[in-house]
């Protein structure tokens, strides 16, 4: 059994390589984009608080699913200007978008959730809005994002096993196509330990993360 | 005021967990998840045992014929335009060989990589989804003999340059993944070609990537390739077959030979009858393919 599990190995690590790539990219730059539409819905400019709106309420109110469908094999067909060729790229930019979404509103609960004296305290310094959030709020954000951030990201590595349907080989594809082309369930085991233990090995760093920034709490 | 709401949201969590146990949806978010629930539930109704036909065979529920297929293979199976009533040729098939039995006909819509599995554990009786006779397959599985001609086909856009497999060399192919011609690509690359496999879960979005540019050629059966080439005919041309014949078979669990015996007889009644030849007329223009079956 186990010579068996060592023959799948190279196939499932390659899997799990697509899927963490894409999660850590998809998190790292949904999060630096999130950032701005956070800043975005809670400005009192509208031109600025209704698109982030909007953006917000799409991508989190349509499954992953069909925005990775739709991007990869609807834009084409309307416009074939629009075509994507890289299913890798696809999948980037679909994981990216929706997960700034929802980082979007972690950030802002975030932002929120810092006390009103550290804002009266950076005016009656003279600071302008923009050096406040800068120098004193977003720097306090970060040690409250690292929970919400850390389970996003857990559960974008979970949700990479979607691109099978746009012909991307993630982890999940591989198992999958393993089990069927040889006939046997054995597989999924192997393939679940790998999930965990790149679960594991994230969930640890974001643990250390959040000691490290909670010396001031 | 508080304890109301309170009690709201404990009623309301309440509902929507019973309402989940109740349903067989399960949490995936991949196509089989619609099919898992029809294969669910018609495996709930398996728990009930099978009947013995005074023919001598037992299918999985009394008086009906319970058959697995991947709707989203045309010509042979998929949905009508009202995305829920399935036609095809396997389709039809299925109907006037259920009739000839004088047994209910019962369509299970699996996702293609499990419907193997789903015909083992006895979630159907038999599957009819252009199954390829395969020797793999025949050693795993119980085939009939072939009632459809059909062989891998390449598909490429009418001005390309390939005429053969070999000219895949340097280019991509799409296939439709765990289908015949998804093994038979993967063979030609263990032996040497160079070529960029992509692997779909419908047939459809391999046919998508060639329309978009995306890959350079489709291989796939060949009944599937002149359903494509009648909606675009001008734009694609098949370019090669594969000297390794794959005709269609229906596919039973290994050991239920009584089932097989009697659906064979039974496809021989209707191709007899010229139902067999009317539906082939139908859904491929002509009734070739039912001929020279090997």
């Amino acid at each position: 059994m186990m010579d068996k599990i060592i023959t799948w190995m190279p196939q499932l690590l390659l899997g799990a390589r697509t899927t963490i790539i894409i999660t850590i990219i998809a998190v790292a730059v949904g999060l630096v984009l999130s950032f701005f539409l956070a800043l975005g819905k809670m400005s009192k400019n509208p031109l600025l608080n209704k698109p982030c709106s909007a953006y917000i309420f799409f991508f989190r109110g349509t499954p992953l699913l069909i925005q990775i469908y739709f991007i990869y094999f609807g834009l084409p067909q309307f416009n074939p200007a629009l075509t994507i060729k890289s299913a890798f790229v696809a999948a980037l930019i679909a994981y990216t978008l929706n997960s700034a979404a929802y980082l979007a509103e972690n950030i802002r609960a975030g932002i929120q959730s810092i006390d009103k004296g550290q804002y009266e305290a950076a005016k009656a310094l003279g600071m302008t809005y923009r050096q406040t959030m800068q120098l004193i709020i977003l720097p306090q954000t970060v040690r409250r994002l690292i929970p919400p951030v850390g389970n996003e990201f857990i559960m974008v590595l979970k949700d990479v096993s979607l691109v099978a349907i746009i012909g991307l080989s993630d982890l999940t594809k591989v198992t999958r196509a393993i089990s069927s082309s040889q006939a046997t369930a054995l597989v999924y085991i192997p393939a679940m330990v790998i999930y965990l233990i790149i679960t594991a090995f994230f969930s640890f760093i974001f643990n250390r993360m959040e000691k490290k920034y909670s010396v001031y709490e | 005021m508080k304890k109301c709401t309170v009690m709201l949201m404990a009623a309301l969590m309440a509902v929507t967990m019973l309402a989940g146990c109740g349903s067989s949806a399960s949490k995936e978010t991949t196509a089989a998840s619609e099919t898992a629930a029809a294969v669910s539930e018609a495996g709930s109704e398996a728990a009930e045992s099978g009947s013995t036909d005074a023919a001598g065979y037992t299918t999985i529920k009394e008086g009906v014929l319970t058959v697995g297929t991947e709707i989203g293979y045309p010509p042979m199976e998929y949905f009508d335009t009202d995305g829920a009533t399935p036609i095809g040729f396997d389709m039809e098939l299925a109907q006037a060989l259920a009739d000839d039995m004088g047994l209910k006909l019962e369509i299970v819509d699996t996702a293609w990589d499990g419907i193997f599995a789903g015909v083992d554990t006895g979630k159907y009786d038999v599957i009819l989804s252009s199954v390829s006779w395969l020797e793999e397959r025949n050693e795993k599985y119980l085939l009939s003999k072939p009632y459809i001609a059909n062989a891998p086909v390449i598909v490429v856009p009418n001005d390309s340059t390939i005429a053969d497999i070999q000219d895949l060399e340097g280019k991509s192919v799409a296939v439709q993944m765990e289908t015949t011609a998804d093994y038979l690509v993967q063979k030609y690359i263990a032996n040497g070609l160079n070529t960029d496999l992509r692997q779909y879960e419908k047939v459809i979005n391999a046919f998508d990537e060639l329309k978009a540019g995306r890959v350079d050629a489709v291989c796939t059966d060949q009944v599937v390739a002149s359903y494509y080439l009648g909606d675009e005919a001008s734009n694609y041309k098949t370019v090669w077959e594969s000297d390794e014949k794959e005709p269609i078979c229906m596919c039973f669990k290994k050991g239920n030979d009584a089932l097989k015996d009697a659906m064979e007889t039974a496809l021989d009644d209707v191709r007899d009858s010229g139902k067999l030849g009317e539906i082939a007329t139908k859904y491929f223009g002509s009734d070739a393919p039912i001929n020279n079956v090997e």
